[in-house]
């Protein structure tokens, strides 16, 4: 991956500093539950009101966002996004994967169900937690729906975490989801 | 006979694939190794590519090549331009209206 590596204290910060309403989730989420794995990018889900929105981009903005499409050059992807990333660009996106100077960090307009249902930031704020993230506190989503995004989505590197997420799951008393509907 | 067995009854399985294997099972009891090769597992998960690194838009529009990124990207600066441009409102287009009379 061309591009700065993660830093995902920065990204929080920023954020926070932004007062960005969002909602952590992938393999970041998870490490607050306290997974192990490491992960090249940062997962959120933001809420898409326009004034949040504004927020977000100020944000991504203060981290030199920029698009990440494999085959384009960092160089030519900050020249290529100047102007894009705005309000109306996130209103039509489902996954924005970008990269910034804190490292690569996706927007995502929804996770699945683990039933293949799209939730939403408002599906799901209400069941994740406050967490401390360095000095800021950071709204997590709950470890089950982390874990439910990645059932469904069922990819080698899902299927690699997820014994350590249900090992956490069972520690913790399984989080607020709603209780698995595969066999 | 080493049979294959599958549940017919889950919607997640209604696939074209799945029906010819349920079919053949019922029906010819064919062993499972004469079986067309399925994907039971992305079938029954209803998996899709990866998406977690590349860019999607609502409308399922990929962005996963340079030039459909390019294209993209071109496409919304010149509907955000033309946006800016374009009067927003009566009232704007008023004015719009009576800073060109002025002008003539």
């Amino acid at each position: 991956m061309d591009g700065p590596t993660l830093d995902p204290q920065r990204i929080v910060d920023v954020f926070a500093s932004h007062e960005v309403d969002y909602l952590l989730v992938g393999g970041v989420g998870a490490q607050q539950y306290g997974a192990t794995r490491q992960t090249l990018d940062i997962d959120f889900l933001a809420s898409f009101q326009r004034d949040n929105l504004e927020r977000l981009c100020r944000a991504l903005a203060a981290l030199n966002a920029r698009l990440r499409v494999e085959g384009i050059s960092d160089r030519e992807a900050i020249k290529l996004s100047q102007g894009v990333l705005a309000p109306e660009y996130f209103q039509r996106a489902e996954i924005t994967t970008l990269m910034t100077d804190a490292g690569p960090l996706d927007v995502l307009h929804d996770i699945p169900a683990r039933d293949g249902t799209r939730l939403t930031f408002e599906d799901l704020r209400g069941r994740g937690s406050d967490l401390n993230f360095g000095e800021v506190r950071v709204r997590v989503a709950a470890l089950a729906d982390i874990v439910a995004s990645k059932e469904w989505a069922n990819r080698p590197k899902d299927r690699e975490a997820l014994p350590e997420l249900h090992a956490l799951q069972s520690t913790s008393g399984g989080g607020h989801a709603p209780p698995s509907e595969l066999d | 006979m080493d049979l294959g067995l599958l549940d017919t009854s889950k919607s997640s399985l209604l696939d074209p694939r799945c029906h010819l294997v349920g079919t053949l099972i019922d029906v010819e009891r064919v062993p499972l190794s004469e079986l067309p090769r399925v994907d039971v597992e992305a079938i029954k998960h209803n998996a899709r590519p990866s998406a977690d690194d590349v860019t999607v838009l609502l409308d399922g529009t990929r962005l996963d090549s340079p030039s459909k990124a390019r294209a993209f990207i071109l496409a919304f600066k010149a509907e955000m331009a033309a946006r800016a441009d374009a009067p927003h409102s009566p009232r704007d287009r008023r004015a719009a209206t009576r800073r060109l009379g002025r002008s003539r």
